[in-house]
């Protein structure tokens, strides 16, 4: 206890969410993105998130920023601890010096990603400028070496390209070394690699492997891609409807997948391939429910194989279960598949 | 650049052609005899026979249209009708008084807009966003007749504020008579520019970009006033340079209605008038400069925007 | 079913129809369409003509406006003017709403030589002001409602064939246009079956935005005296209220104005509310 609230100690967790929600308000009425969601970011892991397009992966990693546009999305109810900050509820000055600084965020698509009328020199100096009151050569330097540091060839002539003078692949590289420039403790990863081809998310991948390795940045890493959560991530959340549906540690999840929804997403992967990278989600009949009219029940009954009347009329609680190697495997459904196998 | 440029004037020529033959056709092929309607009813046919002899009205239709080709190139527009001044002085010392009202108001125009549009988009949503744009459309929907009328009306006579009605020439004298019609001209502008720089710019702030420049942890202002505003400033700067043409063609109702010798003035007479050189001389001086404004908008547009390459 | 029957029934009118003002707004123009009908049936506002009393009467239950310089009744004028506008603006909207709708397909659809010329006809058309073409038009056609016709028929035609032409080019590549190709569907069915009928929502706004340009413009004209002759138009009362004002009598330009502003505004935005309805960006 008394460890815990000591300042000086080292918070057990990178970023720890606790029953985040989210609701949008739009002419049409309201929706629920994301209801009550929870996960552990730990030092040094890269946690994957994955579900279905719409699930709220999106919302989550913004919220954390607090990068939902405010004017018609609102965080209802949850808590974000980071170091000694409840995000949530921190003031919009210390969230500003919070951003880009100690949590920075890499999107999908470089392209529209970047400011197409500034260099990408200035782009990333002015993250410094932000930040550190340091000469502007100072800002160009640092900049430069980060932009060698990502893989960026003859970065001092690349400093005053436009983006749109950039191959996709280096404007991801770009958007990568503007998140890291400052050396965030959290590096938030939305779909890095979704808007490249094949080769270039390898490269994406290895380089956020290696920063991990070097900087020691937590990552949380959301992807549509089972190979990739395979291939680099320890634990893995896995949401369906703006619900956390299963969480635990990649092995768990793929070896033993206790919600249904998870196993039907590894069982469409064909067995061989499963460690492979790059596997778009698999696709699974039906449609994830509309979040306006969200269901009494599990959110998965319509599509699940093994709905019972129970699942229709009652939201399974999240069950937690401790396992061999001491990590925590949960999922949210009443009749959870397996758990004898290991 | 140059090689574009040139293309692109190359490509202004069949509109400038085209906006001859419109008006050689809706004035001579449709508008019946023009010095028979200039002269009137009164006129005998001698009277009519000696002018069209001196304008070359007494040739066939095409040479007339050849002859109008050849004072486009030459830029020399014969003389008037109804003043026998040649028009080319005539449009020079019209271009004065016009520029004199439509400059300062599209200046200010812009001004005013575009500061009200990042107001409303800065605020997005909320309170004075949506009372802005209210006040915008419901300045739309007032006829321009009614501002001038109420215009002269509070500001002129009630409240002896401008004169109501002429013009003199020097250069500090004028603006007692122009002050007025500038205001009803920005006010008439605003609300529509209001609308469409806000949508602009509404537009932007729904970008990406936005929200990587948010995660970096800047400022809500210079997010708006440095990342969105570089990129709204293209359709900002185009409508500007669009309205180009317009400052030189005055405004046919404010000139009219308030006395000022400007070339909006010059062309309603003409037309009231049937002074015919005068009319085909406007329409050409104002489509060759729409055509040379399409051209430098999009110079402009390469120059501020690196996307955009000329080729 | 038909194709407006399907078009009404999308999301995006669904949308139209849930919104509150829009449909308040709709509401009033339709108000003004009855009134508009009901003059030109000869339901009321035959006498706008006559002399009714003295000059310059304030209001009174039996003149709700008052009466102008003539002795004749504002209120009536004021009703009257609405079938002159409502003339104005369909005629305007409809003939040019047509024309442009034809014209921009047959630009957007077959490319080469067609779509070459009717860029430049516009352009050109683009490129005198328009007010001097209205003008000369209506000067060649003759003062009056018809010339009145005539010109905005002649000018408005290009705003609706630009954006058409744009959608068209947009649709050709459309994977339901590819199918329908695939199909063996003729060149013609697949535009006006296919193609024309999607790019009605943009149709819809330029019909709504062009009314309301035909009657602001119609103001305009009548001060400029090309406007309607013989009978009352809102425009023409405003032109003729400017020599009341000096005597303070305000009821004949109030009266105009506020008619004429009403529709205008209501018109506005239920274009606004159209364009947000369709806009395929927004949800
Ligand atoms: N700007 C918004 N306005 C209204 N609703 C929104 C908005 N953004 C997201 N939502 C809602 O939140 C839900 C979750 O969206 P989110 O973008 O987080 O999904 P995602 O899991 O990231 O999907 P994808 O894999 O397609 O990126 C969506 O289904 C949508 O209904
Ligand atoms: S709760 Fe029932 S419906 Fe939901 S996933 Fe479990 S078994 Fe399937
Ligand atoms: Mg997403």
């Amino acid at each position: 206890m008394n460890n815990l609230s000591s300042p000086n100690r080292m918070p057990p967790m990178a970023l720890s969410v606790t029953d985040l929600t989210v609701r949008f308000d739009s002419d049409q009425g309201s929706l629920i993105a994301v209801e009550n969601v929870s996960f552990q970011l730990r030092h040094g892991e890269i946690l994957g998130v994955v579900g279905e397009s719409g699930c709220g992966k999106t919302v989550t990693s913004k919220a954390i920023l607090r990068l939902l546009p405010e004017h018609f999305s609102k965080i209802t109810n949850g808590k974000i601890q980071f170091g000694n900050d409840d995000l949530v509820r921190v003031t919009e000055q210390r969230m500003r010096q919070i951003r880009g600084a100690e949590i920075a965020m890499i999107f999908q698509d470089p392209m529209s990603a970047l400011n197409p009328v500034f260099t990408i020199g200035y782009q990333i100096t002015e993250a410094i400028a932000q930040h550190r009151s340091i000469s502007r050569k100072a800002q160009q330097s640092m900049a430069i070496d980060m932009l060698k540091q990502v893989g960026i060839p003859s970065p001092e002539r690349r400093f005053f390209d436009y983006p749109h003078q950039l191959s996709g692949g280096m404007r991801q590289r770009v958007m990568i070394a503007m998140a890291l420039v400052l050396n965030p403790k959290v590096l938030l990863a939305d779909e890095p690699t979704t808007a490249l081809d094949v080769t270039l998310q390898a490269q994406i991948l290895d380089l956020m492997d290696t920063i991990r390795e070097k900087h020691k940045t937590s990552i949380i890493l959301v992807t549509h891609d089972l190979g990739v959560v395979a291939e680099v991530c320890d634990r893995v959340v896995v949401m369906y409807a703006g619900r956390v549906v299963e969480q635990g540690s990649a092995v768990d999840i793929f070896k033993n997948p206790r919600h249904p929804y998870t196993a039907r997403l590894m069982e469409s992967l064909p067995q061989s391939d499963r460690h492979s990278r790059h596997h778009r989600l698999p696709t699974i009949s039906g449609l994830v429910p509309d979040l306006r009219q969200r269901p009494a029940g599990c959110r998965f009954a319509d599509r699940c194989l093994i709905t019972q009347q129970r699942c229709v009329q009652e939201e399974p609680e999240l069950v937690s279960e401790v396992n061999a190697a001491h990590e925590t495997h949960s999922w949210r459904c009443h009749y959870p598949l397996g758990g004898m196998s290991t | 650049m140059t090689a574009y440029v040139l293309r692109r004037l190359l490509h202004g020529i069949p509109i400038i052609l085209g906006v001859t033959i419109v008006t050689f056709i809706l004035f001579h092929v449709f508008g019946g005899n023009p010095i028979a309607s200039f002269l009137g009813k009164n006129a005998t046919l001698a009277d009519i026979a000696a002018m069209e002899k001196e304008y070359g009205f007494d040739k066939s239709l095409p040479l007339q249209y050849l002859d109008y080709l050849y004072q486009i190139i030459r830029f020399d527009f014969g003389r008037s009708f109804a003043t026998r001044e040649p028009v080319v002085d005539m449009i020079i010392s019209g271009v004065g008084p016009s520029l004199s009202l439509t400059l300062p108001a599209l200046l200010l125009t812009s001004l005013i807009s575009v500061s009200i549009a990042l107001v409303s988009a800065f605020f997005r949503g909320q309170l004075v966003d949506r009372l802005l744009v209210f006040l915008a459309v419901i300045g739309m929907s007032v006829s321009f007749l009614v501002y001038i009328v109420l215009g002269q009306y509070l500001l002129a006579f009630k409240l002896p504020l401008f004169q109501i009605h002429g013009y003199e020439a020097g250069f500090i004298d004028r603006w007692q008579y122009l002050s007025l019609p500038i205001i009803v001209m920005v006010v008439v502008g605003t609300g529509y520019d209001t609308r469409f720089y806000r949508s602009v710019m509404v537009e932007e702030t729904t970008k990406d970009y936005i929200v990587t420049a948010f995660a970096k942890g800047l400022s809500r202002r210079r997010v708006m006033f440095v990342h969105m505003l570089k990129n709204a400033s293209l359709p900002i700067i185009t409508r500007m340079m669009i309205s180009v043409p317009f400052l030189v063609t005055g405004s046919l109702l404010l000139e009219s209605f308030f006395g000022i010798p400007g070339m909006g003035n010059m062309l309603l007479t003409a037309l009231d008038q049937a002074d015919l050189p005068v009319i085909k001389a406007y329409t050409v001086v104002i489509s060759i400069l729409f055509v040379l404004s399409n051209i430098t908008t999009d110079v402009l547009y390469a120059i501020f925007d690196p996307r955009v390459k000329l080729s | 079913m038909n194709v407006v029957a399907r078009i009404w029934s999308q999301r995006s009118f669904q949308k139209l129809r849930r919104n509150k003002v829009a449909m308040g707004c709709l509401g009033i123009i339709s108000v003004y369409a009855i009134v508009a009908l009901g003059v030109s049936l000869g339901w009321f506002a035959g006498d706008h003509d006559s002399r009714v009393g003295a000059k310059y009467l304030e209001p009174s239950l039996e003149h709700l406006l008052g009466t102008d310089r003539q002795g004749r009744d504002i209120f009536i004028r004021v009703l009257y003017s609405t079938k002159v506008a409502f003339s104005v603006g369909l005629v305007a909207a409809v003939v040019s709403v047509f024309i442009g709708t034809a014209m921009g397909s047959l630009a957007g659809y077959f490319h080469g030589k067609v779509d070459a010329v009717i860029v430049w006809l516009y352009s050109t058309i683009q490129s005198i002001p328009y007010l001097l073409l209205l003008m000369a038009v209506t000067y060649i056609a003759g003062k009056g409602l018809s010339g009145l016709y005539v010109a905005f028929c002649a000018t408005y035609w290009v705003g609706p064939c630009r954006v058409v032409r744009g959608e068209v080019l947009k649709l050709r590549e459309a994977e339901f246009v590819q199918a329908a190709r695939a199909l063996g569907f003729g060149r013609w069915r697949i535009l006006i079956r296919h193609i024309v009928p999607n790019t009605m929502h943009v149709v819809l706004v330029n019909f709504a935005l062009l009314f309301i340009g035909a009657i602001k413009s119609e103001v305009i004209l009548s001060y400029l005296g090309l406007g309607v002759q013989g009978e009352p138009s809102w425009g023409t009362m405003i032109d003729q209220a400017r020599a009341e004002l000096i005597n303070g009598f305000f009821w004949q330009i109030g009266g105009a104005t506020v008619a004429m502003f009403v529709l205008v505004l209501a018109f506005n935005i239920f274009a606004d509310a159209m364009q947000d309805a369709f806009d395929p960006k927004a949800k």
